[in-house]
């Protein structure tokens, strides 16, 4: 049936887009725009961070609703990016809902850049960061091993769909766990360079952006749960370094700072 | 100055890596980050103590930034602002939080951790700001990209 197939382009249009990183505003924009698209009445699109729903009426006046519940989340805005340019194409008429399905699932197909691409993307940020931060070169190779270190774990338990929660306190904790072993080992001070450059790349950047979007366009639900998402990451991390820089203080003494 | 504008730009393109932005718009996002961190340093280099006003205004130029770059390549504007405020976080402020919690130094961690508080609201504040400028001002090309 016509309306199943349109119901259908809006919600995996949607879930793509949520499962993605993009905010809920924009998944709601596009799934509205898809929907009226395809010629279908009183169409409405919710979506909240962890799932959404598509509904219109068909030409018999019978209602057809379509759930989806987002699970797994990751950061591709090659997708969002994708599904982005194929809700323009769909609503300027280029393509038809059959295209327009086929391309989805091409997108949905689109892998993120290779694993140590990322990690080593990751490093190379960490590192840039230590030197900004006012840290010296041999800072910034220290920021560079330790977040290479930290990221290996991180993506592995990523990957398992692991509690953000603990994922960030592992992070921390190993972060930090090598930033003072270099420091340490190289007899250098300014441990906090290392440490900092490190953990910025697992600092909730991604959360706090769509928050504001989420919260600016009305969805205040959507809203305040990134930006729990955005508090609890940067608590995680932040304990998860404490407990290492405690525990390295009463084993070795007064060699923090 | 001008090295650590590069690094900025350097770090930026790292974290658009990480959020698997697509290979063409990474150039966009290292400008993103240079330019935000330029703003920053220029206003703190000029006035020490407005470390918030600096922040905001950081915050501003890079959402606009965004806005318009997301018209003339047809791409998402967060794709640029996510990597773009990058700079802006206050990681030094929350492991100087956890520092002084772990030595003891309550006093100090409170003020820490609420400066750290502090220019998360900022940040938040300049995006919300630049955000809700009316959609037609970026609309000079094509007026459904959003």
């Amino acid at each position: 049936m016509k309306e199943n197939q349109s119901i259908k382009l809006a919600v995996l249009a949607g879930e793509i887009m949520l499962e993605s990183g993009a905010e809920t505003a924009r998944v709601e924009d596009t799934m509205l725009r898809l929907m009226e698209r395809s010629g279908l009445v009183g169409a409405e699109a919710f979506s909240t961070t962890t799932g959404l729903f598509a509904s219109a009426t068909g030409k018999n006046g019978e209602i057809i609703t379509m759930i989806k519940r987002i699970s797994a989340r990751e950061n591709n805005f090659k997708k969002v990016a994708g599904v982005n340019e194929l809700s323009h194409k769909f609503v300027d008429g280029k393509i038809n809902t059959a295209e327009a399905l086929a391309e989805l699932e091409a997108i949905n197909n689109l892998r993120p850049y290779p694993l140590i691409i990322r990690i080593l993307g990751a490093s190379m940020a960490s590192m840039c960061f230590a030197f900004m931060f006012g840290g010296t070169a041999l800072h910034a190779l220290g920021a560079f091993i330790s977040a290479f270190l930290l990221q290996i774990p991180v993506t592995f338990l990523e990957r398992k769909n692991i509690v953000i929660f603990l994922r960030n306190i592992a992070g921390g904790i190993i972060g930090a766990i090598f930033a003072l072993l270099f420091v340490n080992l190289a007899y250098i001070d300014g441990v906090e360079y290392v440490i900092v450059g490190a953990i910025m790349p697992l600092l909730p950047g991604v959360a706090l952006t769509n928050a504001i979007r989420d919260i600016l366009d009305g969805n205040m639900l959507a809203g305040s749960a990134r930006i729990m998402e955005a508090l609890l990451t940067a608590i995680a991390i932040a304990s998860g370094v404490g407990v290492v820089m405690g525990a390295w203080k009463s084993i070795f003494g007064g060699v923090l700072i | 100055m001008i090295l650590n504008i590069f690094l900025a730009a350097a770090a930026t393109i790292g974290f658009s890596i990480i959020f698997n932005i697509p290979r063409k718009e990474l150039i966009f996002c290292g400008l993103a980050g240079a330019g935000c961190w330029s703003v920053l340093t220029l206003i703190i280099t000029l006035s020490p103590d407005s470390r918030m006003a600096a922040t905001f205004v950081a915050a501003v130029v890079v959402t606009i930034y965004a806005r318009i770059l997301s018209t003339l390549r047809k791409m998402p504007s967060t794709v640029y602002m996510i990597p773009g405020i990058i700079p802006l976080v206050p990681g030094t402020r929350i492991y100087n939080t956890m520092l002084y919690i772990v030595t003891g130094e309550h006093a100090q961690a409170l003020s820490q951790g609420i400066e750290a508080l502090a220019i998360s609201g900022v940040i938040s504040i300049g995006l919300l700001a630049a955000l809700s400028l009316p959609r037609w001002l970026f609309s000079f090309e094509r007026n459904k990209t959003k």
